[in-house]
């Protein structure tokens, strides 16, 4: 078998005597679509924020196709192919829903700054087709329509539907999701999960954090359960589901 | 070891530097912005003293008090008017604003009061021997009032309703107000003393030095600086930075000349460059 | 074709300025109010990534005495000294932008208002350097020939003004550009969200260190401009009222656009409050410019610029760029 795609060592993480993390190990293979579930507080946040380099001072490693990325700066990393979701509002409220997307291609720009500072032909093509892939990526996620709205004006599940597209406008590998599916209607979370699947089947990888345990086992193979910062399963659904610990930390809260 | 009238000066010139500091960074800890005419409020407030007690001849002590009252309104004022309706349009306008009031403060004194230097005269005339050691009443009167207010502030905000209000509110405003905190009073409370304190350090200060309309512009800059070294937030690392600024002024003033003034500069870059968010700020996690 | 008309109309007009008036009062006016315009340009181009300085004046002082010492000491024509003096002061700015750009937010401010009195301090101690108080002389750039035609900066002040618009056109094309291009996008989302623009690949510090020094660069040129024009350069030449003045001149010009808020704002406030100084009582001036400011902030957050759209009753497309405060969150 290949080398896995993300590595996690022994992360750790603490906010002064809390342990927000602890010890966590995990192995993620190239193209592989696993749900983090895990009541509120238990840390899924806080191991998004180490892989994607919000924190940088934490116990641990974290190895990306074969590299050492903890201790890096956020925008090393989504340089490297790992794009990340918020679970809060993140987006750049005071510019349109497509310019918010058009920001975002920053790193596939294939022009250089000088290029654009003198406005060569080149540099206005790629304006061009920019501008025509940024339409693309919103007709998924059907914000089509609101191209030339001020984003800050957006209802808040259309800020959801606008920060995922904005992660996939950087064409990451490695697509991290902190919970897309809460808040948001019924229909766009049918629009949501179809466009994680068909991600999936493009071949992207995927961590996948959200509360709605029947929309993760719907979408992933794999789970990963988290309970105070803890790893306490890890496994298919059915062995998770089934699994005794997660009922009583998690699930039991759930169904009881 | 320099002399012990180097030591009184340093004493001196710290308790004046944290008494501006600590009104800076309590407005700043609950307000988020830095108000950039705190120097003027200085400035106003000696003025204020010297009407009063150099030419209308009103007790010093009276005279203080009505000053601290008077900028701690004119404190409130500027609040209410102008820094709150602002509030909401990010952290630039009302920055700008108190910017703004630095021209406007500082043109209203040279019209109103004139440009000439202005001499207050001693309020505690006279020296006193403690031991082998002679030290002018005045300067003993000022540290013993800096002192004692700060005393005060200290009570203030740790063991009133009040304090328990303004650092609930200096943590989270939003979850402050969940649990009653009413956040436009604590805000006028806040900015009044800040201020009053300003208004203290100016009675304080007017009879060591002169008043005109340009002596607010130091004690902003000093205040600025020993908030960098304390910490952006913190009453305590304003006193500490204002003692550690104080001190090593008078001591290298002694020493160096006129390139002491450097040294406070140069304490700052180092605070920087090791700890850039001040020796009791909180670092990011 | 309808955009290029106004400001070529707006170019022969400056142009022609020397026809209308060559009375050396208000031509010195204009011309410091161009010195002004370039300095103002470099502060709202920072404020375009989010973040306030409060020293932009130390690069004009930086940038007076290294044109005033390599002109005076070594010889080097007025030309080069402008080169030297933006060179000089676009590497103090990315040495200090390196350690403070960091921080962001008030911080910078505080620490950039400091940093203006560091150069004073410095500037007013070494004597041997400097001299002090007492100042240096820096002279006009010398006559020159070009076959029958003589151009002369001691006898007439038109020289200075042609050189001072050529300045502010070469600033206003860089910033201009800087702007419309993708660098202006990455100030924007950076200035926007700090947050997302570093988990979208943008590396802040790059860029607000690119900005500052880019702005740094002019504002050492248009210091050393005006010290060759006024023919002197001492420690409060330029100082931490001038700072103040640059950002006033900035919000009230208006920061919406990078060049043209910045002209407005510099003729309005430098050209325009020379002009009433000598009408006016001592002490009525800063009253004035307070009010202004604070009338501006209050209700014209788009600054003059903005008054236009404002009276047509358009919408507006922005007021002040967001400077973030200090914390921010990660969820
Ligand atoms: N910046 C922080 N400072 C202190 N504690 C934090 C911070 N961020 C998260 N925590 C704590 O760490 C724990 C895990 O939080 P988080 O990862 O956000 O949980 P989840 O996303 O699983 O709901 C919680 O107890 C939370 O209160
Ligand atoms: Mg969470």
């Amino acid at each position: 078998m290949a080398m896995p795609i993300l590595e996690l060592r022994k992360l750790t993480k603490r906010f002064g005597n809390l342990i927000a993390l602890r010890e966590f190990d995990l192995d993620i293979n190239q193209g592989e679509l696993i749900g983090v579930i895990g009541p509120n507080g238990s840390g899924k946040t806080t191991l998004f924020n180490l892989i994607s380099g919000y924190y940088r001072r934490f116990e641990g490693e974290i190895i990306y196709r074969g590299k050492r990325i903890s201790g890096l700066r956020s925008d090393q990393i989504a340089r490297k192919g790992i794009a990340r979701v918020f679970q809060s509002y993140v987006l750049y409220e005071d510019a349109t829903v497509l310019e918010n997307i058009t920001r975002c291609f920053y790193l596939i720009c294939k022009t250089n700054s000088w290029q654009s500072f003198f406005n060569t032909s080149r540099y206005c093509k790629e304006e061009v087709t920019q501008r025509a892939e940024a339409e693309e990526l919103l007709q998924p996620v059907g914000l089509a329509e609101f191209r030339d709205s001020l984003a800050g004006k957006l209802p808040y599940g259309y800020c959801r539907l606008l920060a995922l597209a904005m992660a996939l406008a950087t064409n990451p590998t490695l697509l991290l999701l902190d919970e897309p599916m809460a808040g948001i209607s019924h229909e766009e979370k049918g629009l949501v999960i179809n466009l994680i699947k068909k991600l999936g089947d493009q071949g992207i990888t995927i961590m996948l954090v959200e509360h709605d345990v029947k929309a993760v086992v719907d979408i992933c193979p794999r789970l990963v359960v988290l309970d105070f910062g803890r790893k306490i399963a890890d496994g298919s659904p059915e062995e998770v589901t089934t699994d005794r610990k997660v009922i009583e930390a998690y699930l039991g809260v759930e169904e009881g | 070891m320099p002399p012990v009238a180097v030591w009184m000066d340093g004493l001196l010139l710290s308790s004046i530097y944290i008494l501006i500091a600590s009104g800076l960074v309590l407005v700043f800890s609950i307000m988020g912005i830095v108000n950039f005419a705190h120097g003027q409020l200085y400035m106003l407030g000696a003025f204020l003293i010297y009407y009063m007690f150099a030419r209308a001849g009103i007790n010093y002590f009276v005279s203080l008090i009505i000053t601290a009252v008077a900028i701690g309104l004119l404190g409130i004022a500027i609040e209410r008017g102008l820094l709150r309706p602002l509030a909401p349009n990010g952290l630039l306008p009302p920055v700008v604003v108190t910017l703004g009031l630095i021209f406007l403060f500082e043109g209203i004194a040279t019209l109103f009061f004139g440009p000439a230097k202005k001499a207050v005269p001693s309020a505690v005339p006279g020296v006193s021997s403690i031991g082998a050691l002679t030290v002018s009443n005045e300067k003993l009167v000022v540290v013993a009032i800096a002192v004692a207010v700060m005393i005060g502030l200290y009570f203030l905000v740790s063991h009133t309703r009040m304090g328990l209000a303004m650092r609930a509110s200096a943590q989270d405003p939003y979850t402050a107000s969940l649990y009653g905190v009413r956040r436009g009073r604590t805000l006028s409370q806040t900015m009044f003393i800040g201020c009053a304190l300003a208004g203290i350090a100016a009675s304080l200060m007017a009879p060591l030095y002169f008043v005109d309309p340009w002596i607010g512009l130091t004690p902003l800059i000093m205040a600025l600086l020993a908030i960098v070294i304390g910490g952006l937030g913190s009453v305590l690392g304003a006193v500490v930075g204002g003692a550690l600024l104080g001190f090593s002024g008078t001591f290298l003033i002694y020493y160096l000349g006129p390139w002491s003034e450097l040294t406070a500069f140069l304490i700052v870059i180092a605070v920087l460059l090791l700890r850039p968010e001040g020796i009791f700020g909180r670092p990011r996690a | 074709m309808k955009k290029v008309i106004p400001p070529v109309v707006g170019l022969i007009l400056v142009l022609c300025f020397p026809l209308i008036t060559t009375d050396p009062f208000i031509l010195s006016l204009v011309i410091e109010a161009g010195v002004w315009a370039i300095a103002v340009m470099g502060f709202v181009a920072i404020l375009r990534t989010g973040e306030f300085s409060l020293g932009q004046a130390a690069f004009m002082a930086i940038g007076g005495y290294a044109s005033a010492l390599v002109t005076i000491n070594l010889g080097i024509p007025f030309w080069f000294g402008l080169v030297v003096a933006g060179i000089a002061a676009a590497l103090v700015a990315l040495a200090l932008g390196v350690v403070v750009l960091r921080l962001g937010g008030i911080y910078f401010a505080i620490v950039t208002l400091v940093f203006g009195e560091i150069v004073r301090i410095v500037a007013s101690n070494w004597q041997s350097l400097t001299r002090g108080a007492t100042g240096l002389t820096p002279s006009a750039p010398s006559t020159i020939h070009i076959g029958n035609i003589t151009i002369d900066f001691i006898a007439s002040k038109v020289p200075f003004y042609y050189v001072m618009v050529v300045l502010v056109l070469i600033a206003a094309v860089v910033f201009w550009r800087a702007d419309r291009s993708r660098l202006g996008r990455i100030f924007r989302s950076i200035a926007s969200n700090e947050l997302l623009a570093e988990h979208m690949g943008i590396h802040l510090m790059k860029y607000k260190v690119i900005i500052f020094a880019i702005a740094g660069f002019f504002t050492g040129i248009a210091g050393a401009f005006f010290c060759h024009f006024t023919l002197f350069m001492g420690p409060t030449t330029f100082d931490v009222w001038d700072s103040i003045m640059i950002l006033i001149m900035g919000i009230v010009g208006g920061t919406s656009s990078v060049v043209l808020g910045p002209i407005i704002g510099a003729l309005v406030l430098s050209a325009g409050g020379g002009y009433l100084t000598s009408a006016l009582m001592v002490g009525m001036k800063p009253l004035i410019y307070g009010i202004i400011v604070i009338v501006v902030v209050v209700l014209l957050p788009g600054g003059l610029v903005d008054l236009g759209r404002y009276i047509s009753r358009a919408p507006r497309i922005s007021s002040m760029p967001a400077v973030r405060r200090h914390k921010k969150r990660g969820d």
